[in-house]
């Protein structure tokens, strides 16, 4: 028997599809099916994970979409790839026409036959009286679909199926429409019924108990025996399915895709364009004449790109990136690009490649036939700038940003399935509460199975089920933070293209994986704060020196810049900035760029999980001897040690110690990559141990190789990727260490980024000699900026400004009022508040910002008198009028407020107070009796017993160290890194999750420069603050 | 509904309608059309007349005992008053009710505890004025009950049905109206045993059939009826 | 609004019960705390909770991970309304000139009962003796003005003094954070330093006015007693009926005494205000399954007192033995004595005999309460579960919009009947189907079955299905 399914939708059609397309594609290979269509509403977004689960297997996949249309269902399938295209235009028309996640198909739509594609009707499910509209309907559509359109019959055994059968047939044969049937497949197998009901009563909002008739009566949406379906169907219906399927040809592979060619001058080919360009690029890199070496490479990947077609791609980026430069925007390429010299060439990115160890394989190779992977980061303030660019070069029709699955993680699954059974919420809060996704020994899922006791309700056994079986089930499509679809022709005969929840951006239905899968090219554009303040010192700089200060100017390799890291001196450097990689500082002491491409990839879950920091240092601090097994295993190690610590290195590892194929390694990197989410990797992980053991390594090699790999799952990061960030970490390090005013002031001009507060970046900088100036209505800018020092001040010449706070610091304070303040500002300033009102009409708001941020000071003592002037009910005057007539002395002065309110004000409105320490305040009220300050911990020796307290500037617990929570104390003195293991924390766990200020009584620990503090007694004495304020008042 | 009164009033009005001795009385009380052609054309008044008690006697449940009234039933169900069953043999399912038209809100299903609550239930409600319409199902043997039963109905100004089982039509009883139901192929074939106002009449087909709207079309071969198995 | 006696310095007290919102759904003291309207936030934590480490604000998960026995409510306005109305009427005993202030307080105007009392001090020492025994957290405060006892009370400050100087000097102290202004202006008064009514006081009014306008004037006045602040007293109602839901169930008798107390002591206050005396006292509990269970208490001479009453219900409940779990309970009092000895019952007249209610109440009272229900339809795909007799709130459907499922039959029968194998075809001839109806996997009665209509020898219709073990049931009557 041949049967096709024509009507299936998978869970792509969001929240109603209750099976995976691979599993449909499974299941009606099993079943024997001849061909199956994926018809998910008004989408395409699940086809290309079905179209790669039936690549090996000899089933048709037909490419279609179902459509709702006045109640009736709208089957079309893509016979070619010209149908496809007309498919995707009108997906895309209906869906621009909505909001993000809904479409409206037209009549009109139809009109045209959209393309060729295959019609299968199925007229809505309604009264007798409605035949009439049936009839017209199908009229219609078999004039605009001739001899390409079909009476869809669906028996699911619900109410009054039969006879509505017989009608159905009936009304065929009236129009001469030849009849087919379907089965509305919602699901590969019916045990998914109880996930399909789940899944409509969290679309519905209410649960299964509650969702009655809206949930299906019965199992029978599912890919049919064929003996079920010979049951119920005739066989002249059957076999219509399989001459329907059998006119379709098109087939996903057949898509190819073709870039821009406008960027290509008339008269030149793409691939001299490409050359021209990358001969120019030479001259700059390399000034003093390309080394051979280079020049070899080069020609090389040139042939390769050639050979692969892929010159478009490349001027697309180049464009873009010309176009960034042009506008002074800081960019730089990262991941596998840096591999290549033409990229270097093409200033897509700054590594030099033959500086670091790095691969062109691993950016382009032919065997791998897998299209190149360019990121680029540009200012995170500016990229719109540059998104906005490639929609105007190319157009919205040809451009468009890769979609992100949002797929059921654990939260959301327990979540919507516990409301789904009528769960209430606060109990499921409470679970939520109570898992510990962090525990690798024992996986939250089973936890959760605990959670219900003993001897589970029903409900429960049944909750824990459908959470594991909705996990990773698509919930909605949403926008990939910059990955972009070029195309040569209109992108929507490619894919679909959708409105994303922003205004101004379209998405199309796939995400970075199906555009991998089928080949397909993207660039991404992606956004990276600290490019931004970079790029912003380098203009402090320049102005400050008075001529263009650039990237290529600063110096490299300075020794003080190692210095200062290996003191772990790194707050606002890129990347190196978070308490891990601080700790790992010192102990790796960077001393060359090499180093710090070692330190950026291997404070990484991946590594530290696969146990190869310890080793790594042993050896470098030559405590244990590095050894190679042998001498293929030395040359893909030897630059670490021996210990691979990049995922270049594993990949490499596996072809060369346990004889996988560059496919095969390739396999191996993407199941890497997805491990965690399939558990694929397991297979590989057995193989590669076969074959390290069959080629004469050790099992206890093998099996630490395996676990790397596993810990790579979790962000292992390419060496490509690497040096692209340590180039950053160099570069702002030299930043901080040699002009710490311009750099403090350019990350505080480029917030929110970053690891820290504004207000910890100050007092870092004022650590680091800085003045820094309050803001100041007369004195501050919108931004944060420079200004000469008081000549008593003698620090070094390139230290010589301080740093004045801006009014962006200002919450609650219009940028429009700022401007407006700085503009209306005479130039000796102004004098008085009453003076500033006549001068400048801000509204009521920013004016009370203003004064709360204590940026009236100058005119008005402090914040309460300048509140009180603000308030007093001035006249406005006339411009012309004389304003220092109109001044007039208030009698009234408000008494002061004190240093603690105004500290909680700076804090209140500003984030940063320039005032003493809350903790020095306490400090002198007595309150920390026997309390070290922070930096009389380096004088303390290792196990001595401490008193600490401090403001909690952060919480974490990382993945790395389950059970163990890091806490950060801050006092006047500076950071406090406290370590509280799991028994303290359950114990004392008011203090630590709810305290603002802990006071700790522990044991110190050091280990050569890092310090921390092991917790014993945790203390909240937040109190103690508010204590004081109540003192203070009530006693004066 | 409207227009079967409607009609009725027309035929009324050309005198085309037998009347009998009692037509004054009748026309007092409004008819309401049964539904069914057939039916009201054995019916006295052509329709189920208020204030009356009225008999229907089969053998077994299922023979269009409630088919018959249910459109009437829809009918007074939009008034305010209850309809009233009282001790049915079965669930009165409510998807069939409301399929057919009834108003659930005024739908009320009393449980007797005794014979004599029974009867004092029947009795207070029919003549409480608060119902349209009360069914009640008795046992046989009940003549003198049934009596006080019609005055209620009329007290009450409410239309009575008593199920009775088909062998009690032998039976004396002071319903004026008394129909015996019979399942046919069909439908089901209703004889008028007794009615005021006129004399018995011939059985007359009326179509309740759930199946009728399958059977009667044309051009659809026979039904494909299968057992479907239960696996995949 | 009511006049006042003004020859007399006015004197009030007002009680601020701080807790109520929780309390009056607690059923005993324990660690509870109360949600916030969105449900992921504490609002208050019983004094327990406050033991155990909670505090309001804290998030839900956290409040769990420190203290996981902490029992949770959802905020219930309506409860709480009830439960502040039960307490004004409690608040009879002591004042004839009660006046509500929503959601928590109490003003009662004191200095006209100073001479029934025989002053101040005996009037609080009685009152708090009370209020102990009611076992609410109460903050109180007197006043010369409504305002004035009002913001004590709620600042906390304990206060039970005579006379306007000493309140206004009080007053002096007072953190203007406790004055009821608007957020806005609570914030610019904290911006400028300004933290107590003092330093109000020590600024020129023309000054005040002009920064934050007349109303600030006003309000001072009306605290201070230079304005008259009219009240809006409370008015008792007719009839005495208090219903308590509870927010768990009660599974023994005895447990109901300490809500029943609650109740009882509004009686008295309700009573004493009214001058009346209770004769008969209608207890109803109200069981899980709906159940009525109705205990009617008489006093053949009528009291007034709520320890008497008290004593009479609880020799009444040590004789109920609980067969259901309780979900709320109600006392009514509908028969009252006056103190002059004349007695009347509220509902002694003739019924109406029209009214549609009526009869349905009165077939209750004769076969019982679950005897007489509508009949309802439940979304659902189970037959037997896709109607239902009582109204059922969480299921009920609108028949309007709802999809009908055609063909079914008008009789359900009560459970499925078994369909022996000789009975099957040829005497029973189907009609239509199947129908397959695979239902109701998430509580214990999951259905798969394929149901037919089916004809009879006889000419009948019946409903009948078979299922997943191939058995033939017959489950309705095409009547």
């Amino acid at each position: 028997m041949q049967y096709a399914e024509l009507h299936c939708i998978s869970n792509f059609s969001f929240l109603r599809g209750a099976s995976h397309p691979d599993e449909l594609v499974k299941r009606a290979h099993e079943l024997g099916y001849q061909a199956l269509a994926i018809t998910d509403e008004c989408s395409v977004a699940g086809v290309v994970r079905a179209w790669e689960a039936r690549r090996d297997l000899p089933l048709k996949l037909i490419v279609g979409a179902e459509f709702y249309l006045d109640d009736h269902c709208l089957v079309l399938l893509a016979p070619d790839r010209q149908a496809y295209a007309a498919l995707c235009a009108l997906i895309s028309t209906c869906r621009r026409r909505c909001e993000k996640g809904q479409y409206e198909l037209r009549w009109d739509d139809l009109a045209e036959g959209v393309g060729g594609c295959l019609l299968l009707f199925r007229p809505a499910n309604s009264p007798a009286s409605d035949t009439e509209n049936a009839l017209a309907c199908g009229k219609r559509l078999k004039a605009w679909f001739p001899q390409r359109c079909w009476w869809l019959l669906e028996r699911l055994l619900e109410n009054g199926d039969d006879g509505r059968f017989q009608q159905q047939i009936r009304q065929s044969r009236m129009l001469g429409i030849p009849p087919v049937c379907g089965n509305d497949v919602h699901m590969h197998h019916p045990d998914r019924q109880r996930l399909q009901d789940v899944l409509t009563a969290i679309r519905l909002r209410t649960s299964v108990q509650r969702a009655g008739f809206a949930l299906a009566a019965n199992a029978e949406r599912h890919l049919r025996s064929f003996r079920k379906l010979q049951h119920l169907y005739p066989d002249e219906l059957l076999q219509e399915t399989a001459a329907i399927a059998e006119r379709c040809h098109f087939d996903l592979s057949e898509l190819r895709y073709e870039y821009p060619a406008e960027l290509v001058p008339e008269g030149s080919s793409a691939k001299q364009h490409l050359l021209g360009l990358v001969m120019a690029g030479q001259k700059v890199r390399y000034p003093d004449g390309t080394p051979e070496q280079v020049q070899r490479q080069i020609d090389y990947e040139l042939k390769v790109i050639g050979e692969m077609q892929y010159e478009h791609y490349f001027l697309t980026i180049h464009d873009i990136v010309r176009f960034a430069r042009a506008q002074q925007i800081l960019c730089q390429g990262r991941g596998s690009a840096a591999n290549s010299v033409v990229c270097y060439c093409l200033h897509i990115t700054e590594v030099d490649p033959l500086k670091v160890n790095l691969l062109f394989e691993r950016f382009i190779s032919k065997e791998r036939n897998e299209p190149p992977d360019i990121d680029v980061d540009f200012e995170h303030e500016r990229r719109e700038e540059v998104i906005q660019y490639i929609y105007r070069q190319y157009g919205r029709e040809r451009a468009g940003l890769a979609a992100t699955v949002i797929s059921y993680r654990a939260k959301s699954a327990v979540r919507d399935v516990g409301k789904a059974l009528g769960m209430d919420e606060s109990y499921l809060t409470w679970l939520l509460s109570r898992l510990d996704r962090r525990d690798h020994e024992n996986p939250w899922l089973a936890q959760l199975a605990t959670m219900g006791g003993d001897e589970p309700a029903p409900i429960y056994q049944q909750f824990v089920a459908l959470v594991a079986e909705i996990l990773d089930f698509p919930r909605h499509l949403s926008q990939h933070v910059g990955g972009f679809v070029i195309s040569a022709g209109p992108l929507s005969e490619l894919v679909p293209v959708e409105n994303a929840a922003m205004k101004d951006r379209t998405v199309i239905q796939w995400n970075k994986d199906d555009l991998e899968a089928l080949g397909l090219l993207k660039v991404d554009v992606l956004s990276l704060g600290m490019l931004t303040a970079i790029r912003k010192t380098l203009d402090l700089l320049s102005e400050q020196t008075g001529k263009p200060v650039r990237l290529q100017d600063i110096p490299r390799e300075d020794p003080a810049v190692y210095a200062m890291l290996s003191q772990a001196d790194s707050i606002g450097v890129f990347q190196v900035e978070s308490r891990a990689q601080m700790s790992m500082l010192p102990r790796l002491k960077p001393q060359r760029y090499y180093d710090l491409v070692i330190e950026v990839a291997i404070v990484r879950p991946g590594p530290i999980q696969g146990d190869m920091v310890h080793p790594y240092l042993r050896r470098r601090d030559g405590i244990e001897a590095v050894d190679y097994p042998s001498e293929a295993v030395k040359e893909v190690l030897e630059r670490t040690l021996g210990v691979p610590i990049f995922q270049e290195q594993v990949i490499k590892l596996a072809m060369v110690a346990a004889g996988f194929t560059g496919g095969e390694a390739d396999q191996l990197r993407r199941a890497m990559a997805a491990w965690r989410r399939t558990g694929y990797i397991r297979q590989y992980q057995q193989k590669l141990v076969d074959g390290m053991l069959e080629r004469g390594y050790e099992l206890d090699f093998a099996q630490r190789i395996c676990r790397q790999i596993e810990g790579f799952g979790e962000y292992g990061f390419p060496e490509s990727h690497a040096a692209s960030f340590a180039l950053l970490v160099y570069i702002s390090a030299w930043l901080k260490c040699h002009h710490p005013a311009a750099f403090c002031c350019s990350l505080l001009n480029s917030q929110p980024m970053g690891f820290y507060t504004p207000a910890q970046l100050i007092q870092d900088a004022q650590r680091h000699g800085v003045t820094v100036l309050p803001v100041d209505l007369n004195a501050s800018g919108w931004d944060h900026s420079l200004e000469p020092r008081s000549p008593v001040d003698t620090l070094p010449e390139d230290q010589y400004r301080s740093l004045r706070l801006g009014l962006r610091l200002i919450k609650g304070l219009s940028k429009r009022g700022a401007e407006a303040l700085i503009e209306a500002r005479p130039a000796t300033g102004y004098q008085s508040v009453s003076q500033a009102r006549q001068r400048c009409r801000l509204s009521r708001s920013d004016w009370d910002a203003l004064a709360a941020a204590g940026a009236m000071n100058s005119i008005s003592e402090h914040r309460y008198q300048a509140r009180w002037e603000l308030l007093a009910d001035t006249p406005w005057l006339e411009l012309d009028s004389d304003p220092v007539a109109a001044i007039h002395d208030d009698p009234i002065r408000l008494a002061a407020p004190d240093e603690q309110s105004d500290l909680e004000e700076d804090f209140r409105n500003t984030g940063v107070s320039l005032g003493r320490h809350p903790l020095a305040l306490m400090r002198e009220q007595g309150v920390l009796p026997r309390c070290l300050k922070a930096e009389q911990l380096t004088e303390c020796r290792h196990g001595q017993l401490v008193h600490v307290a401090g403001l909690v500037t952060n919480r974490q617990r990382p993945g790395t160290a389950s059970g163990v929570t890091f806490v950060t104390l801050e006092d006047e003195s500076g950071q406090i890194n406290l370590v509280v293991w799991q028994a303290t924390a359950k114990a004392q766990r008011r203090a630590l999750l709810a305290a603002n200020i802990l006071q700790v009584s522990g044991v110190l620990e050091r280990e050569g420069e890092v310090i921390h503090v092991v917790a014993g007694r945790l203390q909240d004495i937040s109190f103690q603050w508010d204590a004081l304020k109540v003192k203070s008042r009530d006693f004066r | 509904m409207a227009t079967e009164t409607g009609s009725l009033h027309k035929l009324l009005h050309k005198g085309e309608v037998w009347r009998g001795r009692q037509a004054a009385e009748q026309l007092r009380h409004r008819c309401l059309s049964s539904g069914f052609p057939q039916l009201d054309a054995l019916l006295p008044g052509q329709g189920w007349q208020a204030s009356q008690l009225v008999e229907l006697l089969y053998s077994d449940e299922g023979s269009g005992e409630l088919g018959v009234l249910l459109p009437l039933l829809a009918e007074l169900s939009q008034q305010e008053r209850w309809v009233l069953w009282v001790d049915p043999p079965h669930i009165p399912y409510a998807p069939a009710l409301l399929g057919a038209g009834v108003n659930l809100d005024r739908v009320q299903v009393v449980r007797s505890n005794s014979r004599r609550d029974r009867l004092w239930c029947l009795e207070q409600s029919l003549k409480s004025g608060c119902c349209s319409a009360v069914l009640g199902w008795l046992p046989a043997g009940q003549e003198k009950a049934i009596r006080r039963l019609q005055v209620a109905a009329v007290e009450g100004d409410c239309r009575g049905f008593l199920f009775r089982h088909s062998r009690c039509q032998s039976q004396h009883s002071a319903a004026p109206c008394r129909l015996l139901l019979e399942p046919h192929p069909e439908g089901v074939t209703v004889s008028a045993l007794k009615r005021r106002g006129g004399w018995p009449l011939p059985p007359r087909l009326i179509p309740v059939s759930p199946v009728v709207s399958q059977t009667a079309e044309p051009d659809a071969g026979p039904a494909r009826l299968t057992l479907v198995g239960t696996s995949t | 609004m009511n006049r006042l006696a003004t020859e007399r310095e006015s004197l009030w007290l007002y009680l601020h019960f701080s807790q109520l919102a929780l309390e009056a759904q607690q059923l005993e003291a324990g660690i509870a705390g109360l949600l916030d309207t969105r449900g992921q936030k504490l609002e208050l934590c019983s004094y327990d909770a406050v033991q155990a480490g909670l505090e309001p604000g804290m998030a839900i998960a956290t409040a769990f991970s420190i203290c996981p026995e902490v029992e949770l409510f959802h905020p219930n306005p309506e409860r709480v309304q009830q439960q502040l109305e039960a307490l004004a009427l409690w608040a009879g005993s002591f004042s004839a000139q009660v006046v509500l202030y929503p959601p928590e307080g109490l003003l009662l105007e004191v200095a006209s009962m100073l001479d029934y009392f025989g002053g101040l001090n005996n009037l609080w020492q009685q009152m708090e003796q009370r209020l102990k025994r009611l076992g609410f957290q109460v903050r109180y405060a007197t006043g010369h003005t409504p305002l004035a006892a009002r913001l004590l009370a709620r600042a906390g400050r304990s206060l039970v003094i005579e006379g306007r100087a000493s309140h206004r000097q009080v007053l002096q102290m007072l953190p203007l954070s406790q004055l009821e202004l608007p957020a806005k202006q609570q914030d610019q008064l904290r911006g400028m330093g300004l933290l107590r009514l003092e330093q109000l006081h020590a600024l020129p009014r023309d000054a005040i006015s002009s920064r934050f306008g007349v109303k600030l004037l006003d309000y001072l006045d009306r605290l201070e007693g230079r304005r008259p602040d009219p009240q809006v007293l409370f008015e008792p109602p007719p009839i005495f009926q208090q219903f308590h839901e509870f927010s768990r169930e009660i599974e023994h008798s005895l447990a109901l005494l300490f809500p029943l107390r609650r109740i009882l002591e509004a009686l008295a206050g309700y009573l004493q205000r009214r001058e009346l005396l209770a004769q008969q006292l209608i207890l109803t509990l109200v069981e899980r399954d709906g159940g009525h269970q109705q205990h009617d208490i008489g006093h053949a001479s009528g009291s007034a007192d709520d320890e008497t009453w008290l004593e009479l219900c609880k020799l009444r409940l040590e004789q109920v033995k609980l067969q259901q779990p309780i979900l709320a309970l109600q006392v009514e009092v509908e028969r009252f004595k006056t103190s002059q000895q004349q007695s009347y019952d509220l509902f002694d007249s003739q019924r109406h005999a029209e009214d549609p209610m009526d009869l349905l109440s009165r077939l209750q009272v004769r076969l019982g309460e679950a005897a007489v229900q509508p009949v309802t339809l439940c979304a659902d795909h189970r037959p037997e579960q896709s109607w239902q007799l009582k109204q059922h709130p969480q299921k009920a459907v609108d028949n309007a919009t709802m999809p009908l499922p055609k063909g079914r039959p008008g009789w359900l029968l009560k459970s499925p009947q078994r369909i022996s194998q000789h009975q099957l075809p040829p005497h029973i001839e189907l009609k239509t189907g199947p129908e397959r109806i695979s239902s109701g996997w998430w509580d214990a009665q999951q259905v798969r079955r394929d149901y037919y209509i089916a004809r009879w020898a006889d000419g009948r219709h019946g409903w009948l299905f078979r299922d997943a073990q191939g058995g033939w049931y017959l489950h309705g009557w095409f009547g």
